[in-house]
């Protein structure tokens, strides 16, 4: 067969209307005189042609030039993908599923259809026009066959055939990411929905109902199984089809319909490295999502017990280099790894919790909206933790994951403190509803701790963990500095401070005790005397925003309160390289802005006698510091503003003072 | 015996075939089939329904003409009948009966 097969969905439509109307116009022709009988034999039999043959596949093509969502055949848009599910953290509500289930309806009807397509002789990347032609008939075929529940075995060695030869081609053509663009971009939906029809109705034929109808041997006979070449086939078209695809772009029709049957995945599970890294973290992301008993499994009303098994994708993935990495640049991935169930065989776990650790980190990233106010992801983070705290067993995380964990759980760490002498239940504004609550618990204090420790092992993430935990003692302690100088009434400082503090403090020990169990570097501390010396810079600083009011004696008490409510022990010598070096360096210079640029101040810490010239040279010496870049130079600069300093005995006892008072020396 | 009646019926009944047969004729789904061309649809199902169509529709066309001919049969027949009653008529007149009274009779 050559003939190339092809619709207008425009002309398609009028014609649907057309026939619609002749349709009923034939019904109601009609004459009794006997010499009639042949003409109204006639018109009866055209009514037949109409309502049985022509309207049936007008509408299956009117709903395939739906389901393409066919506008115009150069500027036909994408097939409906992961794309149109807005944000990683989408709930899945009930419109959305009902869109899913939808749009799956349309790909399993289409797959009922000639699907016949104009643009494919205008295609930019085609293959050959008579697979395609024949690709669709045999679909439809087939089709036809099993809803009609006659044996469909004289297509299937067709359709093996048929598949094998563009898999043939898929391989052999030298750029497949640009022929994948042809499919699964804007220029050619028309491919896609073909092969998807194909795969859907293999789908069918391969599903047990099927098999139990017509009997497993004509399977057998016609389907190569066992020498895998219909696996093959069909992993390297879908490695083909989502080749150079961006994850967030994925088809998911297609990749829904693979994802949800256990038997087509059970076909390609042992071809599985014919799948580049990206196209197998789309497809595990997808059977992951599937598998986590979400409504998923609704749309497709199958038992829970034939859910695909993600477990060969998921150690096939993370048994590759950069096969997490590829899960986590998935948003799709990522928004199907977060806080689902996941399996609990040996190994998986740990490869999970790398993963999920890089996922999350993405997911957490600043360029999206802020876990502080968006509820949704806070929650989402909350229960991540509390699935990594189930599931990091004798995980050892790798340093870049344990840095990405520390970033991940820095801002939701304020959530954890008030209940750390319970266990972890975290109290939170459900997302959907703000004034309703929500309660995630994030496991045994024990359990908690042993994650944070693991995560403290790598020094950098005690850093970060140790600023975190810092900024928020210091946000306390600014806000417990505000309420003390802008109070009427007559409050105890230092009482006032010890009670606010010691929530925060009783994180900060948490923290400190889970470094400790690890037996680990001491950066957590450093971090901590980081934030501590900016917490004194802000409370410093704190009158300023109250312009105006008179409120030096008051800053003078709440001051040392502050500094004193911090006290820990002090950390050991900070290293002169490294992450500790510039965090020592942020310190010193983040202390001496503060009498720099508030002249108004200087007196309080006995700088005031300070000659002008002298701070235009700190100025500047520290202007460039700021701009020194690499390692060197930063040390360099920072050792000439460190001379300087100590050429300046009120400069030098103001920084020895404040680095002593913070915890920095 | 030639009535009035029985040509009556003939020609009403010739009527109503012919028209039935312009009604077919001019229904949408003759029609049909120039919204149907290659550019609308075109495929192996697609050339079955054409053909299909186009089939039946000859056979209709076909099925028109051949009432719209047994029409016009009924039409001559009702024709010639009128023809046989005035000869009829005019048999009786050369008789010598009073062909009014005769027709009267007749009709």
């Amino acid at each position: 067969m050559t003939q190339s097969m092809m619709f207008d969905p425009m002309r398609i439509t009028r014609l649907h209307h057309l026939a619609s109307d002749a349709l009923m116009a034939l019904q109601h022709l009609s004459v009794p005189d006997p010499a009639a009988d042949h003409l109204v034999t006639c018109c009866r039999h055209m009514a037949h042609t109409l309502n049985d043959m022509w309207l049936p596949m007008l509408q299956d093509l009117m709903n395939l030039a739906s389901f393409t969502q066919y506008e115009d055949v150069l500027t036909a848009s994408v097939v409906p993908s992961f794309s149109n599910h807005s944000s990683r953290f989408a709930p899945r509500s009930a419109a959305r599923n009902y869109v899913r289930e939808k749009r799956l309806e349309r790909a399993r009807r289409a797959a009922g259809t000639v699907c016949d397509a104009p643009w494919l002789q205008r295609a930019p990347h085609r293959l050959t026009t008579w697979t395609w032609g024949q690709i669709a008939t045999t679909t439809a075929n087939i089709d036809t066959a099993i809803r009609r529940g006659k044996d469909p075995s004289s297509e299937l060695a067709d359709l093996e055939r048929l598949l094998s030869g563009i898999a043939a081609e898929a391989i052999s053509e030298p750029s497949p990411s640009l022929l994948a663009a042809g499919f699964a971009s804007e220029n050619n939906p028309a491919y896609l929905a073909t092969i998807t029809t194909a795969i859907v109705v293999l789908d069918k034929l391969l599903d047990p109902q099927s098999r139990a109808r017509f009997g497993t041997h004509i399977f057998e006979d016609n389907f190569d199984l066992h020498n895998g070449s219909l696996g093959e086939s069909l992993a390297t078209i879908i490695n083909f089809l989502l080749a150079g695809v961006d994850p967030s772009e994925a088809p998911s029709e297609l990749v829904l319909v693979i994802a949800n049957s256990p038997e087509l995945l059970s076909l390609i599970e042992p071809h599985l490295e014919l799948l580049g890294d990206s196209q197998l973290a789309i497809l595990t992301a997808a059977v992951i999502d599937v598998g986590s008993g979400l409504p998923t499994e609704r749309e497709f009303a199958r038992q829970p017990s034939r859910g695909p098994s993600p477990v060969p994708l998921l150690f096939e993935i993370m048994s590759r280099e950069g096969g997490a990495a590829a899960v986590a640049s998935s948003p799709a991935a990522g928004a199907a790894l977060l806080g689902k169930p996941y399996p609990r065989e040996p190994g998986v776990a740990s490869r999970m919790a790398n993963a999920l650790a890089i996922g999350s980190a993405r997911v957490s990233g600043t360029d999206d909206l802020d876990p502080l106010t968006d509820l949704h992801r806070r929650t989402e983070l909350l229960e991540l933790l509390s699935s990594l705290v189930e599931i990091h067993g004798t995980t050892d995380f790798d340093p870049h994951v344990s840095r990405q964990l520390a970033l991940t759980f820095a801002p939701i760490l304020d959530d954890l403190s008030p209940h750390l002498d319970r266990e972890f239940l975290v109290v939170t504004p459900r997302w959907s509803d703000p004034s309703e609550f929500t309660t995630v618990s994030i496991g045994p204090r024990s359990q908690v701790a042993s994650f944070f420790g693991r995560i403290m092992r790598d020094e950098e993430s005690q850093l970060i963990l140790g600023v975190a935990a810092g900024q928020i003692v210091s946000q306390t302690g600014n806000d417990a500095a505000h309420m003390l100088i802008t109070s009427d009434r007559e409050i105890d400082a230092m009482g006032y401070l010890q009670a606010t503090m010691s929530e925060a403090n009783q994180l900060v020990r948490f923290l400190a005790d889970s470094r400790e169990a690890e037996n680990a570097h001491l950066a957590f501390e450093h971090g901590l005397a980081v934030a501590r010396a900016k917490s004194v810079v802000n409370v410093v600083a704190a009158p300023l925003s109250f312009g105006g009011l008179h409120l030096r004696p008051l800053v003078s008490a709440a001051t040392p309160s502050v500094i004193s409510g911090l006290g820990l022990s002090l950390p050991p010598e900070v290293p002169s390289f490294g992450l500790d070096a510039d965090l020592a360096i942020l310190f010193s210079t983040t202390a001496l802005r503060v009498p720099l640029d508030h002249p108004e101040l200087r007196s309080r810490f006995g700088v005031a006698d300070v000659p002008p010239r002298v701070w235009q040279q700190l100025d500047a010496l520290l202007d460039d510091l700021d701009n020194s870049v690499l390692p060197d130079e930063r040390r360099a600069a920072m050792s000439r503003v460190t001379t300087f300093v100590h050429s300046d005995p009120a400069l030098h006892s103001y920084l020895a003072g404040v680095r002593i008072g913070s915890g920095e020396l | 015996m030639v009535s009035s009646e029985g040509i009556a019926a003939l020609r009403n009944r010739a009527q109503i075939l012919r028209n039935f047969a312009s009604q077919v004729l001019s229904s949408p789904v003759m029609g049909l089939l120039p919204h149907a061309d290659l550019a609308t649809w075109d495929s192996p199902r697609a050339e079955v329904c054409r053909q299909q169509l186009q089939t039946q529709i000859a056979s209709t066309r076909q099925a028109c003409d051949e009432l719209t001919f047994y029409a016009q049969r009924l039409e001559q027949q009702a024709l010639e009948m009128e023809h046989a009653l005035a000869q009829q008529l005019a048999a009786l007149a050369i008789a010598g009966q009073d062909p009014f009274a005769s027709a009267k009779e007749i009709l």
